[in-house]
């Protein structure tokens, strides 16, 4: 065993804001979720449909000027159920996923609930890969991805 | 130019849990390159090294380029140290720009020290999720284990894997670290103790997560002129490369690990490795969540999509097996930030050598390879044939 009579810690912290530029693409994006529109933009090189929009297409290394108002219903890619407390996280249970837009090329992070149970174990089954699932809306919207508090099945 | 560089040391110091760790960081360091100097012996000092590079994730250490801050890289003796940062891969970077300016001609000794990352960080979490973009991702609070979760799931739905499938493969780690005197968790949990400990995010259990460690790693390199008068026993490093997938995880299939595909065929061919299963004796992978060590083999060529199980079922990646993985426990068992990977390279020179301890030992082990993952949603993988 260790001595550890001498494990005496010097405390700090670092709390720093931070102001990142928003850009065109990224405004209009965030713009959109206060209205309720998930929006994308297609990349003129490849046809790629990009959700959310992006400045550029990381393929082909073009911009994406043209833009798409998709229906806000996407896709389970893969998801994984949280089930105990981490800092800053909601309380368990609690689903995190990547979801698809359409035929985007791209998936994004997003949050997933409004998912029936008795036992929190049975989350990992009735969440399934290829579920439709739709938007739920903040009440107040300000710009922001979480205007979308959640995505919940299409049929819940 | 065709100049050889080897391996001709490595140092380890010993690893405990982060909590635990009653060393001021740069006495780790310290201690890490003295266990190199003494691994390699005649007398080799800081006086004969041209070059350190020095690997870690600053805001894991709280503090910015963490390397200005140790002494012990040589500063006072005019040496040249360099920050190399790729995130979890930064060990295997440091590694590959070790090599770089060796086999360049530029240097003849070098140093590349994984550092014992995150000793200081009170909520390791925290500081994974400032690693995501901040726009879409962060405010979903996801640090590495459910980025995990999304490609084990995905795994496991595709191709019909079962919790057991991943609980043997953690198994197989806990067990060898019993006998690693270098590995901080040897408790050798068993299947059935992996299957019942806590669901954390799913499909992980909890003993298929690293522990958050502290502890350092390093390597010596040295030309082939160099290595031949400090070494009986050289490992010369035959191809190395990394590679870089988008920050936005929005682009990747969380199908595979198609990234280290592709690299594995770029490095199998500088190699010559042309049947992985027959060519390679041992290989280190980066197993941070212990189902990773599965998608791995598939990317690595050992077995075909979603036979991974098979493989460890059937001891093929087991001690005695055709290709023995992971025996240091991996990761899973020490992951003391960037040292951990740093650590797969040097445990694979070890195995090379034929220096390691604790009955883990691969007789006639040939040809390894060394790997490490890392970065936002697997951003980044290195991987690097070693041979003697
Ligand atoms: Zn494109």
């Amino acid at each position: 065993m260790q001595d550890i009579s001498y494990n005496k810690r010097f405390e700090y912290n670092w709390d720093v804001p931070f102001k990142v530029t928003l850009g065109e693409s990224y405004f209009r994006f965030l713009d959109g979720l206060k209205n309720k529109k998930i929006l994308g933009n297609i990349c003129p090189k490849c046809n790629g449909l990009h959700v959310p929009a992006r400045p550029f297409c990381d393929k082909c290394l073009v911009e994406i000027t043209k833009w798409y108002e998709t229906s806000g219903i996407v896709t389970i890619e893969s998801f994984s159920v949280t089930y105990v407390k981490f800092l800053g996280l909601p309380d368990p249970p609690h689903i995190t996923g990547i979801v698809r837009a359409e035929n985007a090329v791209t998936s994004f992070l997003h949050q997933i609930g409004g998912i029936p149970y008795d036992e929190p174990k049975e989350l990992d089954e009735k969440t399934k890969i290829g579920m439709k699932l739709k938007p739920v809306w903040a009440e107040k919207r300000i710009g922001d991805i979480q205007d979308i508090l959640y995505f919940t099945p299409v049929d819940a | 130019m065709d100049r050889k560089v080897a391996v001709v040391g490595v140092g380890n110091t010993s690893y405990t849990s982060a909590k635990r760790e009653t060393r001021e960081r740069t006495e780790v360091s310290a201690d890490c390159i003295k266990a190199g100097f003494d691994f390699v012996g005649k007398g080799l000092s800081m006086d004969d090294v041209d070059s350190i590079f020095y690997a870690s994730v600053d805001a894991f250490e709280g503090v910015q380029r963490p390397d200005r801050s140790m002494d012990c890289l040589g500063q006072s003796l005019n040496k040249a140290t360099f920050f190399v940062h790729t995130g979890g891969t930064a060990g295997g970077s440091a590694f590959k720009e070790a090599y770089h300016s060796v086999k360049s001609g530029l240097c003849d000794i070098v140093i590349a020290l994984g550092a014992s990352t995150t000793s200081a960080t009170v909520e390791a979490q925290q500081i994974l999720n400032s690693a995501s973009p901040p726009l879409i991702e962060k405010p979903f609070g996801a640090g590495a284990i459910h980025m995990a979760g999304y490609y084990l799931m995905r795994y496991k739905a595709d191709y019909n894997i079962t919790a057991e499938d991943f609980a043997m493969v953690a198994a197989k780690s806990h067990k060898h670290a019993v006998n690693n005197p270098y590995a901080h968790i040897r408790k050798g949990f068993t299947v059935e103790e992996i299957l019942a400990s806590p669901m954390v995010c799913s499909p992980i259990h909890l003993y298929e997560i690293c522990p958050v460690s502290a502890g350092a790693t390093c390597v010596i390199m040295a030309s082939e002129e160099k290595a031949k008068e400090l070494s009986d026993t050289p490992v010369w490093i035959k191809a190395i490369d990394s590679i870089s997938n988008t920050f936005l995880a929005g682009y990747r299939p969380f199908t595979s690990f198609y990234k280290l595909e592709i690299l594995a065929k770029r490095v199998y061919e500088k190699a010559g490795i042309k049947n992985p299963l027959e060519d390679i004796d041992y290989a280190e992978l980066f197993n941070p969540f212990a189902g990773f060590e599965l998608l791995e083999y598939e990317a690595l060529g050992f077995c075909d999509k979603g036979d991974a199980p098979k493989l460890v079922r059937d001891g093929i990646t087991d001690y005695g097996g055709k290709l023995p993985c992971t025996l240091s426990g991996g990761t899973l068992c020490t992951n003391s930030g960037i040292s951990a990977s740093m650590s797969r390279h040097a445990e694979t020179v070890l195995q090379l050598m034929g220096k390691v301890e604790g009955g883990r030992q691969v007789k006639n082990a040939k040809t390894g390879i060394a790997h490490s993952w890392g970065g936002n949603m697997g951003q980044f993988h290195t991987l690097c044939v070693l041979s003697v």
